[in-house]
């Protein structure tokens, strides 16, 4: 069995990420308003999150390319 | 990935064939399952109503059985001839058996669907607006049970080719390992020939005749408990086509190898020895069976969490193995190293995601007194969105994207929307998975066109029931769009051009099969050790049902009862009653 030698980075991985951050950042919302009984606005919430998690991609993204041109 | 692999197809054409056969019915249910998703998601949150609430059970009653029926059970038939021809590397000894199973298969579904369908055309009085747990007091048409015991049959049928493929490699390998999808193909077939003991029994002796006239009536606890005794099973029976893709392809897609095959082994083995003896944990609230047999129920259930763990353990030991494989590194680093832009890869990785929390909530199901809080309420549809809705038809979705090019050598159209549709499907069920959940938490029933009473608000502890209401129907309309996306990629790939290196193989277990004992292959004792432990857990049970209800009940109509009978015995029970509480009667 031969294996990819070297680490592969690919944007899909970005993808997934954002999801996946996305949706425990709305079950958040669920589990604060269910446990502790605190009624966050869900439209200031969900566009804060939208906000956060897009600021938090780009950032990623351009570590990423960064990190990528220092290896090159 | 082009490799100098011969594919399946150019191996094995004519059971390469088979296996399109099987995903072509697989899939034709799925959109139609997926329609009639969509009309009751956008009806009950009354967003979009296109047809009369009448008419809802029928709809709910094609959603249920086209998707857990006929999608899961059609699609693991052609992985498991998949798995079964490849991995013993021959093929079944007469293609007419093999085309008869797939052949009655079909013609079961189509008998079972087109009376379900029928539902909705008024002017024709067949109908089997039962839902997919068929037992009475509903009654369907004669023809919905006739294609259902045609359809099992064919199952049966499936799992005797594939047994005679066995034994026939058997004696041409005498001492050697079950290849482990083979095992895994077994060791499933036999957990569904004990299952469909119940099924069988309830349709053949009891709900068929009651449909045909033949006998007045049945005993409705007698008929669900032997519904449960097949109706749990039947859900490690959608489950274990996907743990098989977990276990031998996924760690491949994710550049490794299986961690352990022995622990796959022991992992369908429990499942063998446990899906069967837990149906009644169904029934906590049923009042004729007694406290002591559920609390058995849920002991056995919980018990089935062990190979839920040990998979969780496994699966992601191997893709880790994989990710480090591929240069990953850290304590949690290696994630990025994972080929996410992958469907095959990816879909089966969120699948399994959601099949965690989906094992969180099915614990709440399964224990005795939590489960009275959210019995019947939307929870419950919360809950298999997540397993059978997500881990199974998720992980199905995912593994065609890596099976098909082998079974076509063509490739799939478009891998960029495949990924979108694996990534859509998972935010969408995370939608209307949490809906559910939480509705079924504020009480909101299951099962119903019209969950708002009049004149009654359900309360909620944050947020609103119209904001649950558009979060389940924006869910739910992602979960449409995205099933499109998969047929119409997958509609779009038929036409791609053929090439070669279709081809895949898979790499053995890190810890091979020999490294377990050669008890956990005998599959006599297995079978014989679960039929004792279904012997224990439900003769008590059914005789102590059948001596309170009778064999065949105490009589009394089939739904749909009339209005009318109903208004004729009102005055005389309400005034037995008002008699009773004066005291006049003792």
């Amino acid at each position: 069995v031969t294996f990819p030698p070297k680490l592969v980075r690919t944007r899909g991985g970005l993808l997934i990420a954002i999801v996946v951050t996305g949706v425990v950042w709305f079950e958040l919302r669920t589990v604060v308003g269910m446990l502790l009984g605190v009624d966050i606005p869900a439209v200031p919430y969900l566009i804060g999150g939208l906000v956060i998690i897009s600021a938090l991609a780009v950032f990623a993204d351009l570590s990423r390319s960064e990190l990528e041109e220092g290896r090159a | 990935m082009s490799t100098d692999t011969p594919s399946f197809l150019d191996r094995y054409p004519e059971d390469a064939a088979i296996v399109r056969q099987a995903f072509l019915v697989s899939f034709v249910a799925l959109g139609l399952g997926a329609l009639f998703g969509i009309v009751q998601a956008l009806h009950r949150t009354n967003i979009l109503r296109i047809i009369q609430s009448a008419d809802y059970y029928t709809a709910l009653t094609a959603h249920g059985v086209l998707l857990v029926i006929v999608f899961t059970i059609f699609f693991l038939v052609g992985v498991y001839h998949w798995a079964i021809t490849r991995s013993l590397e021959r093929t079944p000894a007469n293609r007419t058996f093999t085309k008869a199973w797939l052949g009655l298969m079909s013609l079961g579904s189509g008998i079972a669907g087109v009376t379900i369908l029928l539902g909705f055309v008024p002017q024709i009085d067949i109908s089997a607006d039962v839902l997919f747990t068929f037992y009475a007091p509903l009654q369907a048409h004669p023809l919905f049970y006739a294609g259902l015991t045609v359809f099992i049959i064919g199952t049966w049928l499936a799992g005797a080719d594939w047994f005679r493929t066995y034994l026939q490699w058997r004696r041409d390998n005498s001492g050697e390992r079950i290849p482990l999808q083979a095992f895994m193909v077994l060791t499933t077939m036999v957990m569904w020939y004990i299952a469909t003991i119940g099924v069988a029994v309830s349709v053949l002796f009891f709900l068929l005749p009651w449909s045909l006239g033949l006998i007045d009536s049945v005993n409705p606890l007698l008929t669900r408990t032997l519904f449960w005794f097949f109706g749990h099973p039947v859900v490690y029976f959608w489950l274990l086509p996907a743990y098989l893709l977990w276990y031998t392809v996924m760690p491949k897609i994710a550049g490794g190898r299986l961690f352990s095959d022995p622990l796959a082994r022991v992992v369908f083995v429990l499942f063998v020895l446990l899906s069967t003896p837990v149906g009644i944990h169904h029934q906590y609230v049923d009042p004729g069976i007694a406290e002591g047999f559920k609390f058995i129920a849920m002991t056995n259930t919980m018990f089935l969490l062990l190979p839920s763990f040990l998979t969780a353990f496994t699966v992601v030991a191997s893709i880790e193995h994989g990710a480090r494989q591929r240069g990953g590194t850290g304590l949690l680093g290696w994630l990025r190293a994972l080929p996410w832009r992958d469907p095959a890869f990816t879909g089966m990785a969120l699948a399994g995601l959601m099949f965690a929390a989906g094992g969180f909530s099915g614990m709440i199901n399964a224990g005795m007194n939590i489960n009275y809080l959210v019995h019947n309420t939307l929870w419950v549809p919360g809950h298999f969105h997540l397993t059978v809705g997500t881990a199974v038809a998720l992980t199905f979705m995912a593994g065609t994207y890596w099976l098909w090019p082998q079974l076509t050598n063509r490739e799939i159209y478009s891998r960029p929307i495949a990924l979108g549709q694996v990534v859509l499907w998972f935010g969408g069920m995370a939608l209307m998975s949490n809906a559910m959940h939480v509705s079924g938490l504020f009480g909101i029933p299951r099962r119903t066109a019209e969950p708002q009473y009049t004149g009654f608000e359900f309360e909620t502890a944050f947020g609103s029931v119209g904001e649950l209401n558009i979060q389940l129907a924006l869910g739910g309309t992602l979960l449409f769009i995205s099933t499109l996306l998969f047929l119409g990629n997958l509609a779009l790939s038929l036409d791609m051009p053929k090439t070669s290196g279709m081809g895949q193989t898979l790499p053995p277990a890190l810890s091979g099969p020999t490294d377990s004992p050669r008890v956990l292959d005998n599959l006599k004792l297995w079978t014989a050790i679960a039929l004792v432990l279904v012997v224990l857990a439900y003769v008590l049970p059914l005789g102590a049902i059948i001596a309170d209800g009778g064999l065949l009940g105490s009589g009394g109509d089939a739904y749909p009862a009339l209005v009318a009978h109903g208004l004729a015995v009102l005055p005389e029970a309400a005034g037995e009653a008002v008699a009773r509480l004066l005291g006049v009667i003792p």
